[in-house]
């Protein structure tokens, strides 16, 4: 029966140590913001994403993508489409051309890890995504909507213990939390509080 | 019995359609203002006043209203304006409505934002024709603006210039034209022949193939088969292969902003619906998207009673200007 418990809280501690959960919400003041990115700091990242368009929009607002990851643009419009980048944030520029409907095109993201970079359409200026170069295994993407100011959190990440917000130029939040902590931290765009993060690691 | 078919034929659309696609009554929720912060009464106000502003054109004889009349739909009548010099300029002058949703800007998309289009007809070689240092200077020496900039941004920069135009600009808002009450469910509020426009608008006429959104536009560029030798977007991105491409304009209160398309070519919305009806065949570089529509004269007029029903005026007082 000792046996039986110590194994059971050794497990137990095993578990806990490599499940923990990072909880919270992002509350904006005012209008929430395009996108944002929560991930925890470590890990590769995905290899490949896909990002569709169709109705003159971006299918996500966001994909994640890890250091030398493959994004695959689709075009299930009934329009012509040309995705491209030109972004001075993280320094990505590509241009993939004209798309037709039903074509598919394929863009290695071979730059700078941890970055948020803006693409767009050449022929439809309003259409806008973002593509999350991180290495990370554990991430969120918190799409906005502008009449939502409060967006929940909840994060497997393992044993890691920092973590990191980005949203479109904001300024990136980068903290540490260990096991059992909480925190809440202002979020800054230009100078200004925008938002409040909330963090509990357990 | 005509009449009941068509009473049938208006109540058969149901308000939330979505045959309608993205047509819908813009959100005031959706503007990107500058630094994300929504412009004061007291910024909006300035930004009106520069609108007025004729020191702000070489010879004190244009503003930025010369050309974007209130009066006349935001445009001023003529197929192509008049410079501070009397230089005829390149193209029509496009109406201001609603321009707070746009994501790009002139004709040609040459601006990115509403903040830097302001400032492009004012150091515009045959519009308003000065420098940037000028614009400052003269606006400078005038006491109340000195103090309102050094108030709302704390110095004239020629940046500021065109925030504070553009925060006036967002204003020019249109929303509440016979068709937003019909979307609002007030089914009585267009005309039956408005409501069958409405249908072929986004049908049969395929209209909103390129006029589509709360604004009646993609903020696209097309090549719609005006012959006149202006390759407009191309000229700003080569690469984008969209020769004599130029941006959609949105159709809010259209009826008030004749005469039409980026060469001011068609004087009426009648000769515009001709121009779409017969689909441009054979013009080099079009888009494929204009085609022949095969529209018989009452459809014509539908689709023209329809855009009258976009009509939700937006009547500024014009300000009285400092000393």
């Amino acid at each position: 029966m000792k046996q039986y418990l110590l194994i059971g809280m050794s497990l137990c501690s095993i578990f806990s140590a490599q499940g923990a959960v990072l909880t919270g919400e992002l509350e904006f003041v005012k209008k929430p913001s395009f996108v944002g990115v929560v991930y925890a700091k470590g890990g590769k990242g995905p290899s490949a994403a896909e990002l569709d368009q169709s109705n003159k929009i971006f299918d996500k607002k966001a994909v994640v993508i890890g250091k030398n990851g493959e994004i695959t643009f689709k075009n299930s419009d009934e329009f012509q489409h040309n995705i491209f980048a030109n972004d001075p944030n993280s320094g990505v520029k590509f241009d993939v051309g004209l798309m037709n409907q039903g074509q598919t095109t394929k863009v290695a993201a071979n730059w700078s890890e941890n970055t948020l970079t803006r693409i767009g359409c050449k022929i439809h200026p309003k259409m806008r995504s973002y593509i999350a170069n991180v290495n990370s295994d554990a991430y969120q993407v918190l799409p906005f909507t502008k009449k939502q100011k409060v967006y929940p959190i909840e994060l497997d990440v393992g044993t890691h213990t920092e973590f990191v917000l980005q949203i479109p130029k904001y300024d990136p939040v980068e903290l540490k939390l260990a096991k059992g902590q909480q925190t809440s931290v202002d979020v800054m765009y230009k100078g200004k509080k925008r938002a409040t993060l909330k963090l509990a690691l357990n | 019995m005509l009449s009941f078919a068509l009473a049938i034929s208006a109540n058969v659309l149901a308000v939330d359609s979505p045959a309608f696609g993205n047509l819908s009554t813009p959100d005031v929720d959706d503007i990107e203002y500058f630094d994300d912060e929504e412009p004061s009464e007291r910024e909006i106000e300035l930004g009106k006043m520069l609108f007025f502003e004729h020191r702000l054109s070489k010879n004190q004889n244009q503003s930025c209203a010369t050309c974007h009349n209130p009066e006349l739909g935001f445009s001023d009548g003529l197929a192509k304006g008049i410079g501070s010099g009397g230089d005829i300029l390149g193209r029509n002058a496009p109406h201001l409505y609603n321009l707070a949703w746009s994501a790009i800007f002139f004709w040609d998309g040459r601006a990115k934002t509403l903040e830097e289009q302001a400032l492009g007809p004012i150091v515009s070689d045959v519009e308003m024709q000065m420098t940037p240092k000028e614009a400052v200077g003269r606006l400078k020496k005038i006491p109340f603006y000195d103090k309102e900039f050094k108030e709302v941004y704390g110095s004239v920069t020629f940046e500021n210039i065109g925030r504070a135009i553009a925060a006036f600009e967002k204003t020019i808002i249109s929303d509440n034209s016979a068709f937003d009450q019909y979307l609002a469910g007030e089914k009585q509020a267009m005309s039956h022949s408005a409501i069958r426009g409405l249908q072929l608008f986004v049908g049969k006429a395929r209209c909103v193939k390129c006029h589509d959104g709360a604004n009646f536009t993609d903020d696209s560029f097309h090549n719609i088969g005006i012959e006149d030798n202006d390759e407009g977007r191309f000229l700003i991105d080569p690469n984008s292969k969209l020769k004599g491409a130029f941006k959609t304009p949105g159709l809010r209160n259209i009826i008030m902003s004749a005469p039409y398309m980026h060469d001011g070519s068609l004087a009426s919305l009648e000769e515009v619906v001709e121009h779409y009806d017969k689909g441009a065949v054979n013009v080099k570089d079009v888009s494929p998207l204009i085609v022949p529509l095969n529209l018989n004269p009452q459809e014509k007029a539908d689709l023209i009673a329809f855009m009258a029903a976009l009509t939700d005026p937006v009547v500024i007082q014009r300000p009285k200007l400092p000393n």
